[in-house]
């Protein structure tokens, strides 16, 4: 009898207790925020841009399982608040649901935010809020975060935030951007060893030249642009396209498409992309290679009396895609010739784009990382102060580069040749 | 009446284990690094070759008192009153680490995982889990732990792997972190966060003679400072020491980081059982030996009525910090730092005064 007793007391406890518990929410009773915008306020401190899915039918069960209601629709939300999470409140006295930040991907911030000085600021109280994942995309968008989130309605790829975050990982076929998640970003802004460095969106400007005479100037660097500025009709209304540097918690200047893939190439996480070099032999045509790190930059820092000496050999190889001269750069005595003139092209971009960092005092390269191994203690390592130092850096560039197939074709015939 | 029952090293293995390195779990590496900066995890190998010592002397301690608690062992040497005062502080060391490790455990859930659930409702459900295992008796404990150990194990080995891509190896540098002085000193100060090996003293009736304590310690010991390393080595691979210090539960949050693509992502509720069940040993264990020695003190026979009383005293202890920053930085850290002087210094004392003395087996001889 007393066992019995105890059973029925224990079951009549789990069924208490497993049910559920005070933090048991339904998916009905909330709305999942995709994506974050952040502004500098005009009528509080935040702009804060939320873009919600909801269920289209809501907690309607009547057509439970049909595909319409499986569809998600979109919202997009903004909203004046003196702080972040004070704003979080203020959206629940419009919305029913409960926002929830638990499947955020992106998180978008102005320029101008960026530039103020007090990103440190704002981005501090996404770090300690549970339900923002540190691996959440930043970007950082030229003009304002409320457009770019609205915009991304425009994709042409059912949900915004899975087009935008595919977006993302475009960078890493073509160099143009980097991936940064909250996490690296927030570590970027309190390093010793580093400075943070954030992708650069912005909404697309209706720039394309329709009429006009037909280009007759030198070969351009492919992504010499920032986003926004690309000669382009039709797509999607948002772009990705160069990165944002920073000084600890400010943004203090930009990096175009091209020297965002030096940067890239620098820190050994430009995977491949496509190059465009012209011929050495007959300037008026152009040759692209794509490109690829063949192995990890070989990095060496020494220092002569406190300056520090960086010696960087990054090693490349690649294909050949086009020659639109003609010439027979495929024998084994030509080819030599486009290697030697992708070497000068990739020396003379990699060491252009670190003297424009050391401009600016920032190391997006993470030269730090190699420094810090000379430094015994913390102590020692901060009284010295890599961040400031490097621009005093003196910077030795060497880079190798080897051809490994030519696409296609094994070789042109001569009576392919065009003239200069 | 409960029976102590009798179990054999691998149980004692993982219940030492689990109860020493579950800590690892919570806010202490973030306090470690705090401390030593990248540092802390051969900071930790001095912390256990500190224990290890102390373990030493513990092993000697009751080798020369065959088939005694630690706690008789107090009584032959100082007499009863002197003997009961040095129980009494194992127990109120014990009653300590019990509350902070429950509380933190209750704060790292709720920022984490149940912010609306109160931590009186939580502390409730842990202790009903705890007070079921301790009414079962420590043998019950035991063979529980050695179940899941395996599993336990095989969860943060996948954890520490698939963390593997975030890990960068000039987080280790400055290699000396704050300084090799400060690294020692912290190491040393911070054995007590191998402290829970004393408990061996007072099991040792549980086990097969002190061939098999001897052996459980050491390897327990040995076990735990690999954990303890392993995780301490990865945070600082996974975080970099300036904002590695800020974190509540770093490796809980490296957990959450852990992405390969769309598929595997969002994997933290595996490590939900890991800290979960850990916990519940961990706590499970030091309430039963705190049962014993309260019962032993109190000359008990029978310790199944003072389970839900002083399951009771420690939830509403474990309320009494008033909040997190109270808990980790005061209560927790005091446990971790002078933590060493109550549960080694005793021993390692009586020890001393019994070679003095020559006082065994309750005569001098």
């Amino acid at each position: 009898m007393k066992k019995k007793i105890l059973l029925i007391i224990t079951i009549i406890m789990l069924m208490v207790t497993l049910t559920s518990c005070y933090d048991a929410r339904e998916a009905t009773s909330v709305s999942f925020v995709q994506m974050i915008g952040i502004d500098q306020g005009i009528t509080d401190k935040w702009r804060i841009t939320v873009k919600i899915a909801s269920m289209q039918n809501g907690d309607d069960s009547s057509n439970k399982g049909s595909e319409s209601s499986q569809q998600t629709q979109t919202k997009t939300i903004t909203i004046d608040a003196p702080s972040f999470n004070g704003g979080i409140d203020l959206f629940n006295t419009n919305i029913p649901q409960k926002l929830d930040f638990t499947h955020a991907s992106l998180l978008v911030i102005s320029e101008d935010l960026a530039q103020s000085g007090l990103m440190g600021e704002y981005i501090t109280p996404l770090v300690r809020f549970r339900e923002i994942r540190r691996t959440l995309n930043v970007i950082v968008v030229r003009g304002n975060a409320q457009e770019f989130v609205e915009k991304t309605e425009e994709c042409n790829q059912g949900s915004p935030s899975r087009a935008v975050v595919s977006l993302i990982r475009q960078g890493e076929n073509t160099g143009f951007y980097p991936k940064i998640s909250l996490n690296d970003f927030y570590n970027g802004i309190k390093s010793t060893y580093r400075q943070a460095v954030l992708p650069l969106g912005s909404v697309h400007k209706k720039n394309f030249d329709e009429e006009g005479e037909s280009y007759n100037e030198g070969v351009k660097n492919t992504g010499q642009y920032f986003a926004g500025d690309t000669q382009r009709k039709g797509g999607n209304t948002i772009e990705l396209l160069g990165s944002a540097l920073f000084v600890k918690d400010n943004m203090v200047g930009k990096l175009n498409g091209h020297e965002t893939r030096m940067m890239m190439l620098i820190r050994g996480e430009f995977k491949k992309g496509i190059f465009t070099i012209q011929d050495p032999e007959a300037s008026k045509w152009i040759i692209p290679i794509d490109t690829r790190v063949s192995r990890k930059p070989n990095l060496k820092i020494y220092f002569d009396n406190d300056r520090p000496i960086i010696s960087l050999e990054v090693k490349t190889e690649g294909d050949i895609l086009a020659i639109q001269s003609g010439i027979n750069y495929e024998s084994e005595e030509m080819i030599g010739i486009i290697e030697n003139e992708m070497t000068r092209y990739l020396e003379k971009g990699i060491t252009s784009v670190i003297h424009k960092c050391q401009s600016l005092n920032t190391d997006p390269f993470n030269f730090g990382r190699t420094a810090v191994k000379h430094f015994l203690t913390i102590n020692e390592w901060e009284k010295y102060n890599w961040n400031e130092k490097f621009m005093e850096a003196k910077v030795e560039v060497k880079v190798d580069f080897k051809i490994r197939r030519t696409g296609g074709l094994l070789r042109n015939s001569d009576n392919n040749v065009r003239d200069e | 009446m409960i029976k102590d029952g009798k179990f054999g090293v691998h149980e004692t293995i993982a219940l030492l284990t689990i109860t020493i390195s579950a800590k690892v779990f919570f806010s202490s590496p973030s306090v470690v690094v705090a401390k030593v900066g990248t540092a802390g995890w051969y900071m930790t190998l001095i912390s256990a070759f500190v224990a290890f010592l102390a373990t030493v002397l513990l092993i000697r301690l009751l080798s020369i008192y065959p088939n005694k608690t630690l706690m008789e062992i107090y009584e032959i040497v100082y007499g009863k009153v002197v003997g009961k005062i040095l129980s009494l502080i194992l127990f109120a060391s014990i009653l300590i680490t019990i509350v902070a490790n429950s509380r933190e455990f209750i704060e790292v859930m709720k920022v984490y995982d149940l912010p609306q659930s109160p931590p009186s409702y939580l502390l409730i459900l842990l202790f009903l889990a705890v007070s079921v295992l301790a009414y079962l008796g420590l043998e019950t404990i035991a063979r529980f732990s050695k179940l899941m150990a395996f599993f336990l194990l095989l969860v943060y080995i996948s954890v520490l792997v698939l963390s593997m891509k975030l890990y960068e190896p000039h987080r280790l540098f400055p290699i000396l972190g704050y300084g090799l002085d400060t690294t020692v000193l912290s190491g040393i100060q911070r054995s007590s966060a191998y402290g829970e090996i004393i408990i061996i003293g007072v099991i040792i009736g549980s086990l097969h003679g002190l061939k098999h304590a001897k052996r459980a310690a050491y390897l327990s010991l040995i076990i735990s400072a690999s954990i303890i390393t392993t995780a301490l080595l990865a945070f600082t691979l996974a975080f970099p020491y300036y904002t590695g210090e800020e974190i509540t539960a770093p490796i809980y949050l490296m957990a959450t980081l852990i992405e390969y693509g769309e598929f595997i992502q969002r994997i933290e509720p595996l490590f939900f059982f890991l800290w979960n069940i850990s916990t519940v040993i961990s706590v499970a264990a030091l309430f039963y030996v705190l049962i014993i020695i309260y019962a032993y003190i109190f000359e008990l026979d029978d310790k199944r009525p003072i389970i839900i009383p002083l399951g009771i005293i420690v939830i509403f202890l474990a309320l009494v910090p008033q909040n997190i920053v109270q808990l980790t930085i005061g209560m927790v850290n005091m446990i971790r730092s002078y933590g060493w002087a109550f549960y080694f210094i005793p021993p390692v004392l009586t020890l001393a005064i019994a070679k003095i003395t020559k006082r065994y087996g309750g005569s001098t001889q």
